[in-house]
């Protein structure tokens, strides 16, 4: 088996308004591994998601990722004006995919979350469970070989848990999530580590 | 890519706005017909039609301001990695739109009732630079030197480059005409080298020359020649001096539309940048957007402001952005003078003008992009 990390943490630091959010972590990922970081309301997971998924620099430390990953936030924003298989369809076109393997990748995807009633309706009509499948659907766009998960738990019912569990039983893929404790995600995961916060 | 364009096609322009914008075509065909309406000229149809290149100009800033509300830079950034794509299909959206508005543009002035244009030429004043005496001295074999009558010359200022074709009408008051009716007084020569002997008591009609078209300033010499040598100069009488150029009609109507399409789409990539950079919201950034194309548009005219007022000290900092611009005035041709306007057209200010553009595109690529 490969040992080389898929996700490399050193000594990662974030700061909001000069204050460390959280003690400096270390993470190391295998391909397929799939593991939870736990830690309390405001302790700065969402940021260290950011910051895994590229979208927000470190303030300090250093780290090494799959240049393709998905990205599963909090609080997702959709098109609401768009119908789910057309958005998926250009999201997928962003990696300059051909029209035909956009709308392949999207059709895989919806069939993944089992969205296909929900195909043909524009988003602004979906339900709040259902946009969450669609928040996750459009994460395991393009098959990436890592997903990062925040708080994934949020509006999905027993049934879409128990579908998501399967989804990473059944896949290839590495998992980071994000959650605090007791939300039930660590059904999701392998191992479990939590989130220290930083000393004054 | 594709996908993407078609998307960002669909978000710059609904269905109602199209229907919209179809409508106000019809209207601005009706107005720029009809002399009861409007003024009855191609340029005022012109005007109208540039407005939608304004509407697109601020759905373009909206557009990225929208994009941003739905979370699409995140996804962009996480899926790519030079993130080139979106911003170029964003631009591709309003532009493809201007492109098909202005083609749809070009139908209604062939329609049976659009006659704009009552009057082939248009009349405008024609200033007078300077105007001297001079005699020339010119050696001759055998003798010492020879003195030539005096001459006299004149130089008329349009104050741009005047279409080709044009006409310069010049009153002329001789203070000692000849006796014989019809005798010539003098020659009148330009600096293309035309000649032509004139006779007093009728206005010149001067055909302007290739280099005084170019530059718009007409440089006129009268020698005295026959009967006239010996006789005073003419004078002109400068107020009344005038030049007539001829409109430009539907033919042209192509390059003009082409002229606008290539005026507004560096307008979109600014605004867009505006919009993405800033983080501010729609509006703002097309009202910044406007500002620059409009200042680049601008022709100062030769007003004086008082100095250390105000309005001195905004028009100074105006006219020093305005210096560092592109002149590209001559592209957004419209209005009563639109075909002296048209004149200004410059093409290395208009390579400079979409190379501006091409700047701002670049500049939302992904390494001048801010963090979502």
């Amino acid at each position: 088996m490969d040992n080389a990390p898929l996700l490399h943490l050193r000594g990662i630091e974030a700061r909001r308004r000069r204050r460390s959010l959280f003690a400096p972590l270390d993470l190391r990922l295998l391909p397929g591994e799939r593991c939870l970081l736990e830690g309390p309301n405001g302790l700065g997971k969402t940021t260290l998601a950011q910051i895994v998924c590229g979208l927000r620099r470190p303030a300090r430390g250093s780290l090494r990722r799959p240049e393709h990953l998905g990205y599963v936030p909090q609080e997702p924003r959709f098109p609401e004006h768009l119908k789910v298989q057309d958005y998926l369809s250009q999201l997928a076109a962003l990696c300059a995919q051909p029209s035909r393997e956009c709308l392949r990748q999207a059709q895989q995807a919806i069939a993944l979350f089992q969205l296909q009633d929900a195909t043909r309706h524009r988003i602004r009509t979906l339900s709040r469970g259902w946009k969450q499948r669609l928040n996750l659907a459009r994460a395991w766009l393009g098959d990436p070989p890592l997903v990062v998960l925040d708080e994934p738990q949020t509006a999905l019912d027993r049934e879409g848990m128990n579908r998501l569990t399967e989804i990473l039983d059944q896949g290839r893929q590495a998992c980071l999530v994000l959650a605090p404790p007791g939300t039930g995600c660590e059904t999701l995961v392998q191992t479990r580590l939590s989130l220290r916060p930083a000393t004054a | 890519m594709k996908l993407l364009v078609q998307q960002a096609c669909r978000d710059v322009f609904g269905h109602w706005a199209l229907a919209g914008a179809v409508l106000w075509l019809l209207l601005a065909a009706r107005l720029g017909a009809e002399a009861e309406l409007g003024t009855g000229q191609l340029g005022d149809y012109l005007a109208l039609v540039s407005w939608l290149g304004v509407f697109l100009l601020y759905r373009s800033a909206d557009l990225v301001y929208r994009r941003r509300q739905q979370g699409w830079p995140m996804e962009d950034r996480l899926r790519d990695r030079r993130g080139w794509r979106l911003p170029l299909a964003e631009w591709l959206g309003p532009s493809l739109w201007w492109l098909a508005l202005l083609l749809v543009a070009l139908i209604p002035p062939w329609a049976p009732g659009f006659q704009p244009e009552p009057e082939a030429m248009s009349s405008h004043r024609f200033a007078a630079v300077h105007s001297r005496f001079s005699t020339e001295e010119v050696p001759a074999e055998g003798f010492p030197q020879v003195q030539l009558p005096q001459v006299q010359e004149w130089e008329l200022d349009a104050g741009q480059p005047l279409p080709p074709g044009g006409l310069a009408l010049l009153p002329f008051h001789w203070p000692t005409p000849p006796d014989q009716e019809g005798a010539t007084l003098g020659l009148f020569q330009d600096q293309d080298g035309r000649q032509e002997a004139v006779a007093p008591g009728r206005l010149l009609s001067w055909p302007m020359g290739e280099k005084a078209s170019a530059s718009g300033r007409l440089q006129l010499q009268w020698r005295p020649h026959g009967v006239g040598e010996g006789t005073t100069a003419p004078q002109l009488q400068s107020p009344y001096a005038r030049f007539r150029v001829p409109r430009l009609g539907r033919d042209s109507l192509p390059w003009l539309l082409l002229g606008q399409w290539l005026f507004f789409l560096p307008a979109f990539a600014f605004a867009q940048l505006l919009s993405r950079h800033l983080q501010v919201r729609a509006g703002f950034a097309f009202l910044l957007a406007l500002a620059l194309t409009s200042l680049a548009a601008w022709r100062p005219g030769p007003e004086v402001w008082l100095p250390d007022s105000p309005v001195a000290w905004v028009a100074q900092i105006l006219l020093k952005l305005k210096a560092a611009l592109p002149r590209i005035d001559g592209l957004l041709a419209t209005g009563p003078d639109f075909h002296l306007v048209w004149a200004r057209f410059d093409p290395l200010q208009l390579l400079a003008w979409l190379a501006s553009g091409l700047l701002a595109l670049v500049l939302s690529v992904r390494p001048w992009r801010q963090a979502p």
